[in-house]
């Protein structure tokens, strides 16, 4: 072993320029009759997604690598890929050596075999030699600790010994390289010590190179000496662990540089500054460019003083107290559309002396607790800016009467496309937000 | 638990082909041993089964449809007749029945294991061959019970299989492929075997062929089975070496679809994680 330290170490994974590609198709087409007539009408297209791209790095004998990414980040995909199990689009690996991959163990295990075909049939699908494993079979049932139910079927055993099987199988030998997931739970307390023993052996052997995929952070500092960073399919970093463990951890704590939140949302754009004291907004959401143009013009302010509740439901009256804040009324009291300040008088009592809330016959009240559908909020703003009566649209079925010259403006205007009126739907906060920057947009 | 062994012994096998020889042995014995672990009459059912079926065609067809009283296959030749040609034709149906899913069928071991993915189809066409290794005892009975006595011409036999097995594996890789893609291969494959068995002379003679329109003829020709099932008849009820024609177009229908259905898995298989 000392020979290997001194000679340069060679290349054992090689990744070079990997891209994954996905093909999702807008349906699932299933049947050759689907399939035939979809390509007649030339409708057979499909969404490209690259879980992977464009990723290059090298692991070299003994390394002891740490894999991190957030959920979603592609990392499973790279260890598929390295695994031998997914081809990449584009881009070549080279693994020189086996995999013993203790993500996922048990493979091709049949529940109605005993023990001893199954031991057979895995270690057969891991690449063992049938006299290896005559030779091996007693040290693979001791480690198990099942020596008195060996020829019993598979479906018989509890699930905490069928994992110990398949961990005994797939260790028994000293893998080239190992792919380690952190919930490599299995067993009880004593099983566990024992697992991560053989673990540790292998580690410290520095002829094994383990490949270790984890979400915690200190586990990846303590066992590994490299890490790699992969985020959305894109190698973000890769270097000694401490320092991409710190970039890692850093993605995560606010600009004023306070303790990492407990929502730890990873997004990799930030929000604009004007919004980051709002702890349920997220810099790749729909709605960041109309909540920051409310917020910044002062209309709306969110449901409290951290929280904005882009999906929150608006009363009729904070709907109001809004178009109040945008015509600039000074009524001597605060009006936002926090839930606080829902009703007062003095919103209602302004907007129906401005004409922009009018209580006609045949029409039910102004109701300032009420949920506000898109149609009010059509109203409002209408009311609010008094154009002329657009001519009408043929396709709006749903389009109560008493909307109708509303939502004529409001599409005049560029505020709301004919298809998407549906002016009898709730209307959330971060859509009144959106309808407001249209609306204004058109203005300027 | 350090023992100093002497014997040189390799953990992993030394080359993909030596994996993959493992790995069939264990899937085949797999398969047999689930089949057969639990059952009453287990292997027996293998040798029971064509023989049942002989018995009832041959009643229906020698006596409702006054079948086989002329031509080249005389009444007590029929059963013979009938029994070859039906266990010839269940080898190729189910192997490549079989074959059809075995891909869909291991979606879970492939998903999680570096594995040759031809090692499914071509499993099942091995466990059919087994089967029908049984089933050739089924037919040794009826062959002592009319006293036709075996010659040497029965060498030709595994040649005829080794021919007819290419031709499933074929067929095997190229619907194991395509049911990855499309579910209802799967009923496409059953109508098809269905019509195969009308358009192939299993319970009916030769005269029959050529009494019909000179097109039909060709076509009757043209089909695969036919060759093996002559081929096979030949060997063993008439008791000559087989026709040469009838070895080229065994040799060439297993060759075509060989090749087709090596084509067709080859270029697809590296998508079938996508979609199982």
């Amino acid at each position: 072993m000392a020979e290997n330290l001194s000679s340069p170490r060679d290349v054992v994974i090689d990744v070079d320029n990997v891209t994954m590609i996905f093909n999702m198709a807008s349906e699932q087409l299933n049947n050759l009759k689907e399939y035939f007539i979809k390509i007649m009408h030339h409708e057979l297209f499909f969404k490209e997604f690259r879980a992977l791209k464009n990723i290059s790095f090298q692991v070299k004998r003994g390394e002891v690598v740490g894999l991190v990414g957030t959920n979603g980040s592609g990392k499973s995909t790279m260890l598929k890929i390295i695994a031998g199990v997914l081809d990449p689009s584009e881009g070549s690996i080279e693994v020189r050596g086996n995999i013993a991959p203790l993500i996922e163990l048990g493979a091709g295990f049949d529940m109605e075999l005993t023990a001893r075909e199954n031991i057979y049939l895995n270690g057969s699908l891991l690449g063992y030699t049938k006299e290896f494993i005559d030779a091996h079979f007693d040290e693979i049932v001791e480690f198990a600790e099942l020596k008195d139910f060996v020829d019993m079927p598979l479906k018989n055993y509890s699930s905490g010994m069928v994992a110990r099987i398949a961990f005994a199988i797939a260790t028994i030998t000293e893998p080239d390289i190992l792919i380690v997931d952190e919930t490599l739970s299995v067993g009880d307390v004593f099983f566990q010590e024992k697992c991560e023993r053989r673990i540790r052996h292998f580690i410290e052997s520095g002829d094994v190179t383990v490949l270790f995929v984890s979400h915690s952070m200190q586990q990846v500092e303590r066992i590994c000496k490299r890490a790699i960073w992969i985020e959305k399919g894109v190698l973000r970093m890769d270097g000694p662990v401490d320092v991409v463990c710190e970039a890692y951890r850093d993605q995560f704590v606010d600009a004023d540089g306070a303790e990492g939140s407990s929502v730890a949302l990873a997004d990799v754009t930030p929000l604009p500054p004007s919004l980051k004291h709002y702890v349920d907004l997220r810099g790749d959401d729909w709605y960041v460019d109309s909540v920051k143009y409310v917020v910044e013009h002062g209309y709306m302010t969110g449901r409290d003083e951290t929280h904005f509740g882009p999906d929150n439901r608006l009363t009729c009256g904070q709907a109001l107290s809004v178009i109040a804040k945008m015509a600039g009324a000074d009524l001597g009291v605060q009006i936002d559309d926090s839930l606080d300040t829902t009703h007062h008088p003095e919103v209602l009592a302004w907007a129906r002396a401005e004409g922009i809330v009018e209580d006609l016959p045949g029409r039910v009240p102004f109701d300032m607790s009420a949920v506000a559908t898109r149609g009010d909020v059509f109203q409002l703003m209408f009311a609010l800016n008094q154009s002329p009566h657009a001519s009408e649209p043929s396709s709006w079925r749903d389009t109560p009467e008493w909307a109708k010259p509303a939502v004529a403006w409001a599409i005049e205007r560029g505020v709301v496309k004919v298809s998407s009126i549906r002016a009898c739907d709730p209307c959330g906060r971060a859509e009144m937000a959106a309808l407001i920057l249209r609306l204004m947009a058109e203005t300027n | 638990m350090a023992e100093t062994s002497d014997t040189v012994s390799v953990s992993h096998a030394r080359s993909d082909f030596e994996k993959d020889i493992f790995i069939l042995r264990e899937l085949v014995t797999k398969d047999f041993k689930i089949k057969y672990r639990r059952s009453v009459l287990g292997v027996a059912w293998s040798v029971l089964n064509p023989l049942l079926m002989m018995i009832v065609m041959a009643v229906v067809f020698s006596t409702i449809f006054a079948q086989g009283r002329n031509g080249s296959v005389t009444p007590e030749l029929y059963p013979l007749y009938l029994i070859i040609g039906n266990v010839t034709f269940s080898l190729m149906n189910e192997a490549t029945s079989t074959a059809l899913s075995s891909i869909v069928d291991a979606s879970s071991l492939l998903k999680k294991v570096k594995i040759h993915r031809f090692v499914f189809p071509i499993q099942k066409v091995l466990f059919a061959l087994v089967n029908y290794a049984f089933s050739l005892i089924a037919v040794a009975l009826v062959m002592l019970w009319f006293h036709v006595m075996p010659t040497w011409h029965l060498i030709w036999v595994p040649v005829g299989l080794l021919f007819l097995l290419i031709f499933c594996a074929g067929l095997g890789l190229l619907l194991s492929a395509l049911m990855v893609f499309f579910h209802d291969v799967r009923h496409l494959w059953s109508v098809i075997i269905t019509a195969w068995t009308y358009f192939t002379p299993i319970f009916w003679t030769d005269d029959y062929i050529k009494a019909m329109p000179h097109l039909l003829q060709l076509v009757m020709y043209a089909n695969p089975m036919y060759n093996y099932l002559n081929f096979m008849r030949q060997v063993i009820l008439w008791q000559t070496s087989p026709e040469p024609i009838t070895i080229a177009l065994c040799a060439g229908w297993a060759i075509l679809f060989f090749i087709i259905g090596y084509l067709v898995f080859h270029k697809t298989e590296h998508k079938f994680i996508l979609y199982i």
